[in-house]
Formats: structure tokens, sequence, C-alpha cells
């Protein structure tokens, strides 16, 4: 089902944005929902039907959003694999009959119809960037906008399932690596300060052992009373002091333990680039410790680049579409421990 | 139970605090609740507010504490007062300031034309054409404002 989109990288996988070694992604979501029906919290599934036929209807005016995917004509694989690529949340692997995701041609913008709010439009920028995701979003909500009338209020703004997103339903959000914030024990204190400005601040890979490889996810939890502007502006202004945390954690770190962080280091390169056998957890805190090597100067030979798409490519939808049969445990961590070290050429 | 503000006093009153996570359910004693201010209404009367149903789509209030989400547009209306209080908790402002819905043809044409403008006003920054750039971003500006007088008009 989902070939198209196999063989070929997201753009945001292919370049870097600005400040790369500490910002994976930005990341802008519209909600949207469809004026004269209830919100999915309490839609009947012909309503969450008709709300599909009409989003479709409306996709297929938009020129550069050929490829539709439904959720329920695809196996648990292919839905991980879309949720590995930021196109859908993890509510909807177990779920989604009526959902369906459309990326464009650059698979940078989506649009994902049917999770509590009928739409969810989104784009992606690689590093920190926050103004372009925002724009991209802005010009397919006219789009839509021309064919679809969203639930909107003069006072309120537009009408969301959560009162959380309703007014500019706007989302801005980074996936932030802060590896030295974390070693240096500031990550609850930085978790405390962004509450109180709005912010929240949540690990982005979770296993049983708790959160791998130090990757945040830190958005606004506000939308009314301030423009769209506003937002992107507000956003930008809190990233860049987290940014500068980081930074200012690394010098600290640099000055005060070198050699244990360097130790730490090429240790990770030394195991990530030579192991025959690699959980996804011990990937990520290896590539953790990678990145921040390529990230400080130390590593020359690897790119964040390079980093970016092993941390998609080795997730276990995409190992599994990738070998084209059905592995268990075992064979995905010695097909995750090949991939880079095929990637690496050790 | 120990008050879950001072931990000093026991707790008398059950309060719910909500915040951009969602419904916190705190137990707090008298003092406390005088420090914030906070008038309680009896059970009797707070079970009745609870069991308010949006008169669209049936969704009852204690419904929507459980989950914090609501069940149709029409919820913000039905359950007005008592989501004033949530919204002016979660967000800076009680009034919306962003775009409204694009329904004019002539309002979307011209912010795609504004938006050309802006790339060919960079691209002759870029290249040092300083005074095709000062013509272009007058024109932006033209653009800009007639943009702004179409949306007062529609508002």
């Amino acid at each position: 089902m989902i070939e198209s989109l196999k063989g070929t990288l997201p753009q945001w996988l292919n370049s870097i944005g600005p400040y790369a070694d500490i910002v994976f992604l930005s990341k802008a979501v519209l909600y949207r929902d469809i004026e004269g029906f209830p919100f999915n919290t309490r839609a009947s599934d012909e309503e969450k039907a008709e709300i599909l036929e009409l989003l479709l209807e409306g996709i297929k005016t938009l020129p550069d959003f050929n490829n539709v995917f439904l959720l329920k004509e695809l196996s648990g694989y292919e839905k991980e694999f879309l949720l590995e690529r930021h196109f859908i949340p993890e509510s909807l692997v177990q779920n989604g009959i009526y959902s369906g995701v459309a990326p464009n041609g650059t698979q940078n913008n989506t649009l994902l119809i049917n999770t509590n709010d009928h739409l969810q439009i989104s784009s992606i920028f690689p590093g920190f960037k926050i103004q372009e995701p925002y724009s991209e979003c802005d010009q397919l909500d006219d789009a839509l906008n021309a064919e679809l009338d969203f639930a909107f209020d003069k006072k309120l703004g537009f009408l969301t399932s959560s009162p959380k997103r309703v007014g500019t339903g706007l989302e801005t959000s980074v996936f932030i690596h802060l590896p030295a914030v974390v070693i240096t024990g500031g990550a609850g204190d930085l978790i405390g300060k962004l509450e109180k400005n709005n912010y929240s601040m949540e690990g982005t890979f979770l296993t049983g052992g708790g959160i791998e490889g130090s990757v945040f996810k830190i958005q606004n939890e506000f939308s009314l009373g301030v423009g769209e502007e506003e937002i992107v502006e507000k956003t930008e202004k809190q990233i860049k002091e987290v940014i500068q945390k980081e930074i200012d954690a690394r010098e600290y770190i640099m000055e005060n333990a070198r050699y244990e962080t360097e130790d730490k280091i090429w240790r990770s390169y030394g195991i990530i680039t030579n192991a025959r056998y690699l959980t996804l957890g011990d990937f990520l805190n290896l590539a953790s410790a990678v990145r921040l090597g390529v990230g400080l100067g130390l590593i020359k030979n690897i790119s964040i680049l390079d980093i970016n798409r092993w941390t998609i490519l080795s997730q276990p939808g995409h190992l599994h579409l990738e070998s084209g049969v059905d592995l268990d445990q075992r064979e995905e961590n010695i097909l995750r421990a090949k991939l880079i070290r095929k990637n690496t050429g050790v | 139970m120990k008050c879950d503000l001072c931990g000093k006093n026991e707790a008398k009153y059950k309060y719910y605090e909500v915040d951009s996570e969602g419904i916190r359910e705190l137990h707090i004693c008298n003092e406390c609740a005088k420090k914030k201010g906070i008038t309680f209404s009896s059970r009797v009367q707070q079970s009745k507010e609870e069991n308010i149903k949006c008169l669209n789509c049936g969704l009852s209030f204690r419904e929507f504490k459980k989950t914090s989400l609501l069940g149709c547009p029409e919820c913000y209306s039905n359950f007005q007062s008592k989501l004033d209080v949530i919204l002016m908790q979660i967000h800076p402002g009680t009034t919306h300031k962003g775009k409204t819905p694009v329904k004019d043809v002539r309002l979307l044409s011209m912010k795609k034309e504004i938006k050309e403008l802006q790339k060919r006003l960079e691209d002759y920054v870029k290249n040092e054409k300083f005074e095709e750039a000062v013509r272009i971003r007058d024109t932006i500006e033209k653009c800009q404002a007639e943009l702004k007088s179409i949306r007062g008009r529609n508002d």
C-alpha cells in the first residue's frame, strides 16, 4: 500500500536547518473541524464516514496531494511506518477505521483526517524554523477553506474538540536534543520553567526503561487571545532560550568533565559502528551520544543528517517494511545493527 | 486527609484546578480556600451543575471533565459559563485574535500575490538590486493595506 513512500525520504530528512545539531525538526499543526458535525469524540460512525468523504473531496482540489492512505487498509507495520515519519499520531496505530492521511509530494506537509478533530494540517521543516512550517499550514488552510466550512465563532475563533486548541487552533513544536541539559540535571527545572510560560516538554522516545536518547518535544499549550504570528514569535523566543541552555550546558560539561564526556561519546561511536545486535533503546542512547559528538565537532565522519536518517530508518516499522518479511525482535535488532554498519562503512 | 496546598490543616473541600495539562483534583482546607478566594457550592448544587448536558450532542459536563474533550462546536455555547473559567486559566486571552476563515476569492488571490512579491523582494535584496527592492516593497505595502481594508469590510 505505501510502496510509493518507502523508496523516498521526506524532504526534511534530505537537508538540515538552523541549529541542526540541537533541533531535529520543527513542526506546525492547525486543528480544524467541519461546521455542522460533532467532533469525533461524539460523532457516529456514519458521521465519521461522511466527514472522511468530504475531506477527501476537498483534498482532491489541492494540486500537490495525490496520495491518500486510508488507515483501515494498512497493516500494523505500515501504520507504524507512518507514525515514525510523523504522519500520524500514536492513537491511530491501533485505531483509525475512518482516518486517512495525505502527504504532499515532498512529504513535508500532511493532511490528517479524523483524529479527535476532523482535520490536522501539518508541516515539518528540518532544524529550528517555526515560521516556515506555519506559513505552509496557513496556505493549505486557506486553500481547503475555499472548499469547506470550518467551525468558527467570532469570539472564540476556530472551535476544536480540546479547549486547549480553540482560537487559532495552532500548535507549534520542535523535536529537540538536549543531552547536556539532561547530563547536568537541568531537565526538571527546564520543564517547570516552560510550564510557567504555557509550554509543555516531554520525551519523544519512551520505552520500558524511560525516556531514551534525550530527545524532547516542546510545544505551546495555548492558542486563544493571541494571533498566529504572535504564537510563532513566542515559540521562536522560547526555543531560542532552550537552545542557549543546551549550548551553555555543553560548554559546562566540556569544561568540567571533558574526558568523561569524550569517553562516553567515543565509546558510543565504537559500539554503534561495530555492534551486531542493537535494541531500539540501545540505538537511541548511543545515537544521542554520537550526535553530541558531532555537535561538539569531535566526530567528523558522521553527519547530523546521517543520524537524523538512522533515527527514522532504524525504527521497527521502517525495518520491517524494508526487509519485506515479518521480523521477530531478535531479527529486528540484528537488522538495526546491520543498517548502521552499512551506513558507516565499518 | 491533609490539605494539598499547605500540607498542615485537614482538607475540607474537593477542588478542581484546570491548566494546560488537564484537570487536577486537589483537597484543600478552609484557610487555603479563603486565601485563593474560592467559594464552594454545595455538593448537591455541584453535582447538578456537572450533570448539565450539551443540548446539541448530549455530552455532560461531567464527561468533559473526565476527558478534557468537548463533543461538538455547540458545547462551547452550552457550557459557556463553566468553560469561560477554564479558557481564562489556559489561554493568554479569551477573545480570538487570529485569522478568520477565508471565503473571499479576492482575499485568497491577494494573499497569494503578496507571498510571491515577498519572494521576489528577497531575491532582489540577495542580488543587491536595491532600487527594484524598494519599488516592490512599496507594492507589497499597498497590497497589504488593501488586504486589510477588504478584511475589515468582511468583518
